[in-house]
């Protein structure tokens, strides 16, 4: 036998070598399911957007290896206008973003400012609120003619000449940092409160006053933890796509994302090979973007702060709380009850700024089966979308966590992808992939291949919320059960997904709500024929019906808050039994106090926690 | 017949420079209660979790009950829930969301028991721990001794004839830990189960086992039964974690008949040992010997056959002092008991203060000096030895 030959031998031999396992997903071979899986859902899009830059031919047709789209992307000037215009407003909206936020994390956490209760419950809403919402409802609210505010300025002034108008530069970026902040302040939030008072009181000894400790002190702890918030919004505001759809491309503002799609939809035939290349680039911008917030995170995340934090008395800051209470108050009004209530008054206009008040719009919504559909549709896949998007995060997250080969980084990378691929980018993948694929290409259109795609999108999401919950999990309560008997199976479905079960089902809920607001997946991926209720906003809303469209945001909204309402009580009576039992045995043994409180989730702080917390990879 | 046997059992992990368990062989008697000691991170985890079958051996078998359930060049592998054992966790390992009742019964939910007979056998246990009046309570509301006691009868409820135990005592306080050990024994004995149990507390491994083995560094360095580590270890290693504070080099002067006077390498003196590895003259060697066998004299002329020396430092220790002594080219521990406390006045003690040290032969240890016993830690010695000089 040559070497070569028996080295080959050799690896065969390691590779059927006898290896047992000791549970689900330990062994490297146990990886191969999970992990082409992955690749076909992750992967795959990524690389036929890839192959598909350099086609000459719209998806499933017979094409040829070419640059053409290439060459075409980097020498027409409107590509560098795009990219100006993509950078201007995801770094002005980012920063703006950020100190927004940080103003109000200093008023909640540090000070004694009136209303400041408020800012925290206001923010989960307004991270809870899709981007459609914001698109749909601040694109009413600035209408420069028939707008509430500008409606409300000609009646008061007299005046003809708009104050605001939402359908430009201003109006995109003011909307980008209103929906904005809300991330940013769920995660700017914990780093502040977690600073080590101690510092500040060694800056106080040494002779710097409040304001002087705040900055030189606080700011310069925390500026690693800002930066990574300030990447983490470039990121997200180079992947908006709602806003800039709504908001922008009426006034001929084009960003990334919309150009891309305009690529698809608005020229005949629609040029994939541009849309492509264009998208590779955002691809390639956006890695770089998250590649350099873990590196910023990565490394000094946790030497910032200390963990341990004290209560002390929040500072008086005088007058100034009144101005900290305006602000407040400006940002609850303009941020929520302001879009909510122009949604809500502009549904009942039978056309959006003017005739008599009327319940027309949804009366047409109810009588007409092809909305109801949409609606009915949405719900289920936001239901078993969100389920199945769970179940792929539960059996992802277990496998990278039980697995002892370096398989499990890859399966990592793979969960990790579709995060790291702006919404319109993955919708371009995902029909790239789908149209190529025979068997698959029959399903294009379908709410299948809708559905399919909106579970890719939100698997990131449902594996951030499981992942703390399974890792915390004592790897001796496994144990412990496969001693007892059970079948490694049995372990995962009796031991495990109990234990996990509350974050699991709050994850479901959370999921549901993304995908039922997602509209960049359908724009590209649903038809006419089988539209989800985003897309038929968005559609509605080009053919000038906002009033309708605005009656059915406000229906799926409506229903999405009622079901909220009723898992919220479905589950203080769940849990108010589960711990009347736990407080009984704790009286009884006066043993451990803190079994109480410390478990209970809840479906508020799931909510926040899970997008707030959407920074790739802790 | 044997309840567990080892065989050249060894565990590399992935990643690891070093195996973590080195071709351990061992037998354990059916009804045997061994106990596997050693500093942290020896490999006793390492072994139990590999008997147990949550860890794959990287090599050798394993059988339990004269039934082989690993053997790497047989390639058989029997997974932990099809080897018929009870494990006690070092974290109790209580599931939270199952009440007592449920949680000592489900290894015999799992093995199919009928409902009366496996209500029979849960109250029979919680009986055994006394714990039948939480039967309904959850588990992990109780507090930590009552959890221990939970787990401990979890693992006994299916009636394994071998019980492994990690460390189960670790996280409860010391007058727990004393009820607990005593109730461990209780059950074993009265259940008359196979127990095999790790801990790295010598004192607890003494007063449970029938056979304490001696583990480091992923090898075996003694086994025999309690009085035997204790009062006899076979090197440096298991006598300094037998509790021998003194361990000197020394080298054989003159071998005769039962004994031999051997001297103190740097200390210059001369002391007897009981002869019982036939050694030469010129044979290098260790002593080791207990703080609480020297026997003090405080006296500033030398005597015969005993060593000269000053005291140092002394710690009081409540019941003990230990005592400190400076000898030429050296230090010796001392110890004195509580009963003779008044022997002394309270100047006795004060830094160099000169002091007589006497040895009797009965109880001193030879021991192979380094290089001599392949099992004893090279670098743990090198610098056992320097302390000593
Ligand atoms: N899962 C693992 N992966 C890699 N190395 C491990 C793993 N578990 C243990 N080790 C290593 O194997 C060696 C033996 O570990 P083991 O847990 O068996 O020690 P131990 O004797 O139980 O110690 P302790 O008293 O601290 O519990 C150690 O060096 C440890 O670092
Ligand atoms: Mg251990």
């Amino acid at each position: 036998m040559t070497d070569e030959k028996s080295a080959l031998f050799q690896g065969r031999a390691q590779w059927l070598r006898f290896r047992p396992s000791t549970g689900v997903f330990t062994t490297g071979r146990s990886m191969l399911i999970p992990i082409l899986v992955g690749i076909f859902l992750f992967a795959l899009p990524i690389i036929m957007l890839g192959i598909g830059a350099f086609r000459n031919a719209p998806p499933g047709l017979p094409a040829e290896w070419s640059f053409d789209a290439f060459g075409r992307t980097f020498s027409d000037p409107n590509t560098y206008k795009t990219f100006g215009i993509s950078v201007f407003i995801a770094v002005v909206s980012s920063v703006l973003s950020v100190a927004l936020a940080l103003i109000l994390v200093f008023l909640v956490a540090r000070t004694t400012t009136p209303l400041r209760r408020f800012v925290t419950p206001v923010m989960v809403l307004v991270i809870a609120l899709p981007p459609l919402f914001y698109a749909m409802s601040w694109g009413m609210l600035g209408n420069p003619h028939v707008g509430m505010i500008n409606t409300l300025w000609f009646q008061l002034t007299g005046l003809d000449t708009p104050i605001v108008n939402s359908y430009s530069l201003t109006g995109l970026i003011a909307a980008m940092v209103i929906k904005g902040s809300g991330f940013c302040y769920m995660l700017l939030l914990g780093p502040f409160r977690a600073i080590d008072r101690s510092i500040e009181e060694a800056a106080q000894m040494s002779g710097a006053g409040r304001l002087r400790t705040i900055i030189g002190i606080d700011l310069a702890v925390l500026m690693p933890a800002i930066t990574g918030v300030v990447i983490l919004n470039l990121v997200i505001g180079f992947e908006a796509f709602d806003l800039p759809l709504f908001l922008g491309t009426p006034a001929n503002i084009d960003v990334f994302s919309t150009q891309i799609y305009s690529f698809i939809t608005d020229v005949t035939p629609a040029d994939y090979g541009g849309a492509s290349s264009l998208s590779l680039v955002l691809v390639v911008l956006v890695g770089a973007l998250v590649w350099l917030q873990q590196v910023i995170l990565g490394r000094r995340r946790y030497t910032t702060v200390s963990g341990k934090s004290y209560n002390t008395t929040p500072w008086n800051i005088g007058g100034w709380r009144w101005v900290g209470t305006a602000l407040i108050v400006v940002y609850v009004v303009v941020g929520v009850i302001l879009p909510l209530l122009q949604l809500v008054l502009g549904s009942f206009q039978p056309f959006f700024g003017g005739g008599k008040y009327s319940t027309i719009n949804y009366e047409k919504l109810f009588n007409n089966p092809a909305t109801m559909q949409a609606l009915g549709t949405t719900i289920l896949i936001a239901i078993i979308g969100g389920a199945v998007a769970m179940a792929i995060a539960f059996i992802a997250v277990y496998a990278i966590t039980h697995n002892e080969t370096w398989l499990r980084r890859v399966l990592d990378g793979l969960t990790w992808l579709p995060f790291t691929v702006p919404g319109i980018v993955l919708a371009l993948g995902l029909s790239w992939t789908y149209v190529t694929i025979p068997g698959l290409r029959e399903l294009y259109g379908t709410v299948f291949l809708v559905a399919l795609g909106l579970i890719v999108a939100a698997v990131p999401i449902a594996t951030r919320a499981l992942q703390p919950a399974l890792i915390q999990i004592n790897r001796e309560l496994e144990d412990a059960s496969r001693i007892s008997g059970a079948r490694p199976i049995r372990v995962v479905m009796g031991t495990v997904l109990p234990l996990v079960m509350p974050t699991f089902l709050a994850g479901w809920f959370v999921v549901a709500i993304v995908i039922s607001g997602n509209l960049t997946i359908p724009v590209l991926l649903s038809n006419v024929k089988s539209p989800t209720v985003p897309f038929l906003v968005y559609q509605l809303t080009t053919m000038s019906q906002t009033s309708q469209a605005a009656a059915l945001l406000v229906v799926e909204l409506g229903i999405l808050f009622f079901g909220t309402l009723v898992l919220y009580f479905v589950q203080r009576l769940v849990w108010s039994r589960t711990r009347r039992r736990l407080k009984a045995t704790i009286a009884a043994t006066t043993a451990r106090a803190d079994v109480g409180d410390a478990s209970e989730p809840s479906l508020v702080s799931a909510v926040a926690g899970v997008e707030a917390g959407m920074e790739p990879r802790p | 017949m044997s309840g567990v046997s080892l065989a050249r059992l060894s565990k590399r992990y992935s990643g690891a420079a070093s195996a973590a368990v080195q071709s351990l062989d061992l037998d354990i008697a059916p009804g045997e209660f061994v106990t596997l000691l050693g500093p942290s991170g020896c490999g006793k985890t390492t072994t139990l979790r590999m008997i147990a079958g949550l860890e794959v051996p990287t090599g050798g078998e394993i059988s339990i009950n004269d039934r082989l359930v690993f053997s790497k060049e047989r390639s058989v592998f029997v997974p932990p829930e099809k080897r018929g054992i009870g494990m006690v966790f070092q974290s109790y390992a209580l599931w939270p969301h199952m009440s007592v009742k449920s949680t000592v019964g489900y290894p015999l939910k799992l093995a199919k028991t009928p409902k009366p007979e496996r209500d029979r056998r849960i109250a029979e246990m919680l009986d055994r721990v006394h714990l039948a009046d939480r039967a309904d309570d959850a588990a992990v509301a109780l507090s930590g001794g009552q959890q221990q006691r939970v787990a401990l009868a979890r693992a006994m409820a299916g009636g394994s004839s071998l019980v492994l135990f990690d460390e189960p005592l670790s996280n409860l306080d010391v007058k727990l830990r004393y009820a607990m050990r005593v109730q461990i024994r209780e059950l074993h004995d009265e259940l008359g189960t196979t127990s095999v149990y790790v801990t790295h507390d010598q004192e607890e491994a003494i007063a449970l086992a029938d056979r304490v083995v001696v583990m480091n560094i992923g090898r075996i360095e003694q086994i025999g039964t309690a009085q035997q580590v204790y009062t006899k270890p076979i090197n440096a290693f298991v006598a300094d974690f037998m509790g021998f504070q003194n361990i000197l080099p020394a080298t054989v002067v003159t071998v005769g008949g039962a004994t031999a006077t051997v001297e103190l390498n740097g200390i210059g003196a001369r002391i007897d040992v009981i002869n019982d590895r036939m050694l030469h003259q010129g044979d290098a060697l260790l002593v080791a010997f207990r703080a609480s066998h020297v026997e003090l004299e405080l006296s500033d002329t030398p005597a015969p056959g005993s060593i000269p020396g000053f005291i140092h430092t002394v710690t009081y220790l409540g019941s003990t002092l230990r005592v400190l002594i400076n000898v030429k080219g050296g230090v010796i521990r001392a110890q004195v008991d509580e009963r003779d406390f008044g022997r002394y006045g309270p100047d006795d003690f004060a830094q160099g203060h000169p002091v007589n040290i006497t040895l009797s032969p009965g109880q001193i240890l030879s021991l192979p000096a380094p290089g001599q016993k392949v099992h004893t830690e090279p670098e743990r010695l090198t610098s056992l030895v320097s302390t000593m000089q």
